[in-house]
């Protein structure tokens, strides 16, 4: 057994709960395994903030008394899981990767998708690193330090959410949740070469989690398999009325769809805008891809600087909003990185925000009108790949970018929308691992991951996990 | 076009001194040395920002957020 196990840590969710369930390995064995990886691994890469290990002994203990008593342990049983510290955890504190959280009690529940996910028999071992508030795009973090990216530690995992992408490419865990505003799901994805999957906005509840901007806040899983993320986020569908954004309607299950295949669907590349705001050779890895599903057609969608604007001002004002109390009395305490703009964004005129949001009413209707004539559309993640830890700048088209915001260029405009997102590591330039958006219709998740899974069918979208030492 | 708009040509939106006056007006009081820093980060969000200012919308069709009882 012992053979098996060490064979699973490297193994997706779907093979460690189908281990666990035929009795094949015990959850508190795997977890005992995975502990002690994270403890050998996660020095160099600064992924883990709190670890959960009494927590996850309960949880893996209680999966593997359901199994010996011939019970349904779940979906999930036994498999180890992370989430980004906004999520509450019962008896931690929810530190959103700010100093000023730390004086906050330890959350009484669990979040939402946390519950759901124990219900499923998953195991949580721990909470990720992220930008302070989910504010930027490469876990720079001053008070608990970078997250670095396990393809090239001299790199930034991608961001806000890089704990929770750094963890599962370096095989610490098999998925991890994450949240994502602007791209902070897909960017740590593209950048640590997995899979991340942004629903659409109000699939899944955000009851029990940190906000950083309610009107663009979606919730999510990290993955290595397109089978995982659809079992993952089945399991935590469903409404819940903690979230006034969260859709009243009945789970709509994607596991049983991802093998369909995609004859039918009218799939296009996004040009203009997207090609403008990506280093060519990112380009043609998309346009490789595109090809690869059989497709050459391409679409230049409208307005797209105009919602990377609005979603910029939103993002701004409801953020600089939700911390204006702190901002006053104690600037001081918040991240040396984003202090700043928090500032400057507590000053920007009322009118720009409410335009924002009228204009994204505008971009939602010329999109639905873009999917009646298609039905996914592909696009870079990022524009560049991971960029040095420290690097204030780079250098596209021949302007010079502030790589903290600007690394969300091609992904602000679509989550501005709220549409479904898989993003899917498609290749690699120099060693570094390049991310594509395959983007789907509002609640329409299904396409996304049948489009993803035939990429990895196809030997694209391929993550194996980074060898480490 | 209203002075918002106008100011979208002009290289410096905000310069210190506006930026202290602002800050006054919405309850801050921003240390001298702090001034450049936020000064710069207002001149980039109004770059960023000056696609949507210069949008036209329909006041009929395209509403703000809308509350319902």
């Amino acid at each position: 057994m012992a053979a098996v196990n060490e064979g699973l840590l490297d193994a997706t969710a779907a093979q460690i709960a189908a281990a666990v369930r035929t009795g094949a390995v015990t959850a508190e064995d795997h977890l005992s395994r995975v502990l002690a990886r994270i403890a050998q691994r996660n020095p160099a890469i600064n992924a883990f903030i709190d670890r959960t290990g009494a927590r996850a002994l309960e949880e893996a203990r209680r999966v593997d008394a359901l199994v010996a008593a011939g019970r349904d342990p779940g979906p999930l049983a036994g498999v180890p899981y992370a989430v980004k510290n906004l999520f509450d955890v019962r008896g931690l504190t929810t530190l959103a990767g700010s100093r000023i959280n730390r004086e906050r009690p330890p959350a009484q529940a669990d979040a939402c998708l946390v519950r759901r996910l124990h219900a499923a028999g998953a195991v949580l071992v721990g909470t990720l690193n992220m930008d302070e508030y989910a504010y930027g795009f490469t876990t720079e973090n001053t008070h608990y330090g970078p997250t670095r990216n396990p393809h090239d530690p001299q790199r930034t995992a991608g961001g806000s959410s890089g704990g929770s992408g750094a963890a599962v490419a370096a095989a610490m865990v098999p998925f991890a949740l994450a949240s994502d505003t602007n791209g902070s799901i897909r960017v740590p994805a593209a950048h640590c070469g997995v899979l991340g999957f942004k629903p659409t906005y109000g699939r899944l509840p955000r009851s029990g989690t940190f906000p950083f901007v309610a009107s663009l806040d979606h919730l999510g899983p990290l993955a290595r398999s397109v089978e995982d993320l659809a079992t993952i986020y089945d399991v935590m569908q469903g409404f819940d009325e903690g979230d006034p954004a969260c859709r009243n309607e009945p789970p709509e299950p994607v596991r049983p769809h991802i093998e369909r295949g995609i004859e039918g669907l009218r799939i296009a590349r996004a040009v203009g805008y997207f090609e403008r705001n990506a280093e060519p050779r990112i380009v043609d890895c998309v346009r490789a891809a595109a090809q690869a599903l059989g497709t050459s057609a391409t679409i230049d969608l409208p307005e797209v600087e105009c919602a990377r604007a609005a979603a910029y001002v939103i993002t701004a004002v409801e953020g600089a909003e939700l911390h204006a109390a702190n901002l006053r009395a104690r600037a001081g305490d918040f991240e040396p990185l984003t202090r700043d703009r928090l500032l400057a964004n507590s000053l920007l005129p009322a009118q720009w925000y409410v335009k924002a949001q009228r204009f994204r009413r505008r971009f939602h209707g010329a999109l639905l009108s873009v999917f009646r004539e298609v039905d996914v559309i592909l696009a870079p993640a990022t524009p560049w790949t991971a960029t040095f830890l420290g690097q204030a700048s780079v250098r596209l088209a021949g302007a010079e970018l502030a790589t903290r915001p600007a690394t969300g260029l091609l992904t602000q405009p679509i989550s501005f929308i709220g549409l479904p997102v898989v993003a899917v590591p498609i290749g690699r330039i120099e060693g570094l691992p390049v991310g594509m958006q395959v983007i789907a219709a509002p609640w329409r998740e299904d396409i996304c991951l049948r489009v993803a899974r035939a990429l990895e069918s196809r030997g694209l979208a391929r993550c194996l996990p980074v060898q480490m030492a | 076009m209203g002075a918002i708009e106008n100011s979208a040509a002009q290289p410096e939106w905000m310069d210190e001194a506006a930026v202290a006056m602002l800050g006054r007006a919405a309850g801050f009081s921003f240390a001298p040395e702090a001034l450049a820093g936020i000064a710069e980060q207002l001149n980039r969000a109004h770059l960023i920002a000056a696609p949507l200012l210069s949008v036209d919308l329909d006041e009929h069709v395209e509403l703000g957020p809308v509350w319902r009882p």
